[in-house]
């Protein structure tokens, strides 16, 4: 098992009290029903498609994954090897749920499947993170998606 | 995933997952509880009484495996009568492609199962990543294999290319085995466990800030690192 519980004394203590960005704000916005919502994937987990760059150390970057991509193209590059990843080895969904998120669209409790989805790689310091999330945002506006689910690792 | 961090952040909408790290969905080839997950995060965007933090209320689908009902997995790499097994102090090279022969079969039958294999993401053949590896270990100036990405990352890969590989044969096998279990079969008892230890002792003499910082945890996980004190 890959809990925090269970990692080494002083490990479990530094990764928990690890210094996260903090906001002045939380807005909270209303918006239109869930199923009218046009919804993306934002994961952490480093994830792109097979062939596309992978993740470097520090790398605030993102990759694009195009809905149509097939699970066998998706592949993980995250630096860490301190999370599971045999479940991912079996089964894309259980990190980036994109084909249940397809099924939620068929039955009518979204309303569609954003065309283009994002990963970062987690192992980041959150800020170098955000003129990647500013460009995603031009491109999720784009698309008419309304909704975002962001999925760590 | 991390529900202290969750706290800390604040964020507008958030569901705690009790489920281990790397699975936030809960369990591979369980869809209708994926789903579940999936359509309780996305109702919180119906709420407007935030900060929400809401606790998923339960564990993943599947058998325990946390609770000892698993004992002694094991994925015993046996040489045959027929076979000297080469030591990886004589010639790591030589006795890792050794034990990776052996895996091979395990390996191709998760990927027959699955359709899927994580091997090939450094876009660099299999062999190439070994002998890469074992280079290194003699020797960390040796000419990565690719040049366009640095080579503490082509070293990172070689490292995820035969993990990857191992972890999917033990899959194969049967019996449950969980990432912890098989991460003690790999780092503890494999020939492929012993020549991680050396590259990353390799990264660590170096000299090289990125690579001394590559030897803490990139190489050797976390629940593993009694195994790199037991080397020096």
């Amino acid at each position: 098992m890959v809990k925090v519980d269970e990692f080494p004394e002083g490990a479990r203590e530094e990764f928990l009290n690890r210094e996260m960005p903090t906001f002045e704000e939380t807005p909270l916005l209303p918006g239109p029903p869930l199923a009218e919502r046009r919804v993306a994937l934002i994961s952490t987990a480093g994830l792109h498609r097979r062939g596309d760059r992978p993740f470097t150390e520090q790398s605030g970057d993102f990759r694009i994954i195009s809905s149509e991509v097939a699970d066998e193209d998706i592949v993980m590059s995250h630096i860490s090897t301190n999370f599971d990843r045999l479940g991912f080895m079996q089964d894309v969904d259980v990190a980036f749920p994109i084909n249940r998120l397809k099924e939620l669209a068929n039955e009518g409790v979204i309303g569609s499947v954003a065309e283009f989805h994002f990963s970062f790689m987690g192992a980041t310091p959150p800020e170098q993170m955000e003129p990647g999330v500013r460009e995603i945002v031009q491109t999720l506006k784009a698309d008419n998606v309304s909704a975002v689910a962001l999925c760590p690792v | 995933m991390v529900r202290q961090h969750s706290e800390k952040i604040n964020p507008p909408r958030a569901l705690y997952c009790p489920f281990e790290l790397g699975r936030p969905f809960g369990a591979p080839n369980e869809p209708e509880f994926q789903k579940r997950v999936l359509t309780e995060t996305l109702k919180l965007l119906e709420r407007t009484d935030g900060p929400i933090l809401e606790d998923f209320p339960d564990g993943p689908p599947g058998p325990a495996t946390d609770d000892g009902d698993i004992e002694g997995w094991s994925c015993p790499v046996n040489f045959g009568d027929d076979s000297q097994e080469v030591s990886v102090e004589d010639d790591p090279l030589a006795a890792l492609n050794q034990e990776i022969e052996l895996m091979r079969s395990w390996y191709e039958m998760f990927v027959v199962k699955n359709s899927k294999t994580s091997v090939g993401i450094s876009e660099v053949d299999f062999e190439t990543c070994i002998k890469y590896m074992i280079d290194f270990i003699g020797d960390i100036d040796t000419a990565p294999p690719r040049t366009d990405i640095p080579r503490y990352n082509m070293l990172k890969l070689a490292t995820d290319e035969l993990k990857a590989f191992y972890f999917e044969a033990g899959l194969a096998r049967p019996g449950l085995a969980t990432d912890k279990e098989l991460a003690d079969w790999y780092y503890g008892e494999t020939t492929a466990g012993k020549v991680l230890l050396k590259v990353n002792e390799a990264c660590a003499n170096s000299g090289d800030e990125v690579l001394i910082e590559m030897s803490d945890r990139r190489i050797i996980p976390i629940h593993q690192q009694h195994l790199k004190q037991q080397t020096t």
